[in-house]
């Protein structure tokens, strides 16, 4: 079959791709020192943090989409504070990352504070003792041993953000060239009856998300050895 | 020398312990399962406090609740033996060993040396490329001992060092650690429910049951019979 490759819109690839890995970085940042805390230390009101940050892993998408319409829509609270700094969120690229983030947020953290959970505090001791800080407890013994456990957290989340559909529609809509993501471009494309495209970003986007997954997995039997 | 008199309130009941150890002795504390014996270990070594009382080494507090003084793990110079070893498993024996390094006040050629001494000491040399898991349980044990003792520690903490092993290498260790604990002159404490291994070890045994001292024991092996030795107070 001979494909015209020139008819098809390849901005969709580059702003997947470009999400994905911003919105898994997004969401280690903040979901590995969230777990650490919330693994180390017990505190008033700590399940009503866990019970919320879960959240968007529960709700319907469109819920969530929702939620971050009216946090930053023009009129939202955050919305309308950049609205007067002369800044806008909704319908960018920007809100794309953060409808990612959120609904990836909570796969990134499950996994990190199950993986700071299986280390056993033996090792820690054992660091303490031996002259470590706790910072140099964290870095040379907790998250090297954590680390699988949170290498499928980013994969998980990075894959989450790459398929993110519902939430994204709502506060990024679907602007092609400026916020049309795969999974967008493939429901509108079939949706018009452009086979062509949906049949080329379905096969990009299976190939590329089994390869991870192969090599999330390899690498693992790799480093779990012991 | 070690000087220890504090309490902590545990979940059973309430811990209370009153010691003192020379360089070069033996303190061991025998007890059954859940006495509260690892807790007393845990607050020699800083990983927990005690509720009251203090805790001195070479004439330190390292604990003081009246003076407020909880020195933190790391500032003890405490070598600490764990009950599985705790060798970490994504370093090799070497890293194992090397990991305190770094953290030495001084890391000139003396600590060289002292670092090759260790190495023959316990025989490992020829293990130092490979992981833990690849260790048999008696090498794991030395690894750990080696790695203890490569702190240049100025107290010894040893909990159930032998539980894990099988009777030969049990005999062969507790050789082992009788002969070298003589070369380093510092007190150690060994906690153990086994009376074979307290027999064997100690130069002062104390009997700990639901946190409480109920017997303190004077060994006649003990190697500096003249002097005053690990007294409960």
């Amino acid at each position: 079959m001979n494909i015209p490759w020139d008819l098809i819109d390849w901005y969709p690839i580059w702003l997947s791709i470009k999400v994905a890995f911003l919105s898994a970085g997004v969401v280690a940042v903040l979901a590995l020192p969230l777990a650490r805390l919330m693994e180390k230390y017990n505190f008033r009101g700590r399940d009503f943090v866990e019970a919320f940050v879960t959240l968007p892993l529960v709700l319907p998408p469109s819920v969530v989409g929702y939620g971050l319409l009216v946090l930053i829509g023009r009129r939202g609270l955050l919305g309308n504070f950049l609205h007067n700094m002369g800044l806008s969120l909704v319908f960018t690229w920007w809100a794309v990352v953060l409808a990612a983030s959120v609904v990836a947020f909570p796969l990134m953290y499950q996994s990190a504070r199950g993986a700071f959970a299986s280390v056993n505090p033996d090792y820690e001791k054992a660091a303490r003792t031996l002259g470590a800080g706790e910072l140099a407890v964290f870095f040379r013994v907790t998250l090297p041993l954590a680390w699988p456990g949170i290498l499928s957290g980013l994969v998980l989340s990075f894959a989450r953000a790459m398929g993110e559909f519902g939430a994204t529609l709502m506060v990024a809509g679907n602007i092609p060239g400026r916020t049309q993501t795969i999974p967008l471009a493939i429901y509108f494309a079939v949706e018009s009856g452009d086979k062509l495209t949906a049949n080329t970003l379905v096969g990009i986007i299976s190939v590329f998300c089994f390869a991870l997954i192969l090599w999330v997995n390899r690498w693992k039997q790799k480093y779990q050895q012991y | 020398m070690l000087k220890a008199d504090f309490e902590k309130e545990l979940w059973h009941f309430n811990l209370q312990v009153s010691f003192e150890v020379h360089a070069g002795q033996v303190l061991v504390l025998w007890g059954p399962s859940g006495a509260g014996k690892t807790t007393v270990l845990e607050c020699l070594s800083g990983l927990k406090h005690p509720d009251e009382g203090q805790i001195s080494l070479n004439g330190k507090l390292l604990f003081s609740n009246t003076g407020g003084i909880n020195l933190p793990s790391r500032k003890r110079r405490v070598g600490y033996l764990f009950q599985n070893y705790a060798l970490f498993p994504h370093m090799t024996v070497g890293e194992n060993i090397d990991f305190g390094r770094r953290y030495q006040p001084d890391k000139d050629s003396s600590y060289q040396r002292w670092w090759e001494d260790l190495m023959q000491a316990f025989g490992i040399g020829h293990l130092i490329n490979r992981y833990s898991y690849q260790l048999s349980g008696g090498e794991k044990q030395r690894v750990a001992l080696a790695r203890a003792m490569a702190v240049r520690p100025d107290l010894l903490l040893l909990d159930e060092p032998f539980s894990s092993l099988d009777h030969e290498t049990k005999l062969d260790l507790r050789r082992e650690l009788n002969a070298v604990k003589k070369t380093w002159d510092i007190p150690v404490v060994l906690v153990t429910h086994d009376r074979e291994d307290a027999d064997a070890l100690g130069d002062c045994i104390i009997t700990i049951d639901h946190g409480q001292m109920i017997q303190s024991q004077r060994m006649q092996t003990a190697n500096k019979p003249n002097t005053q030795i690990c007294n409960s107070l």
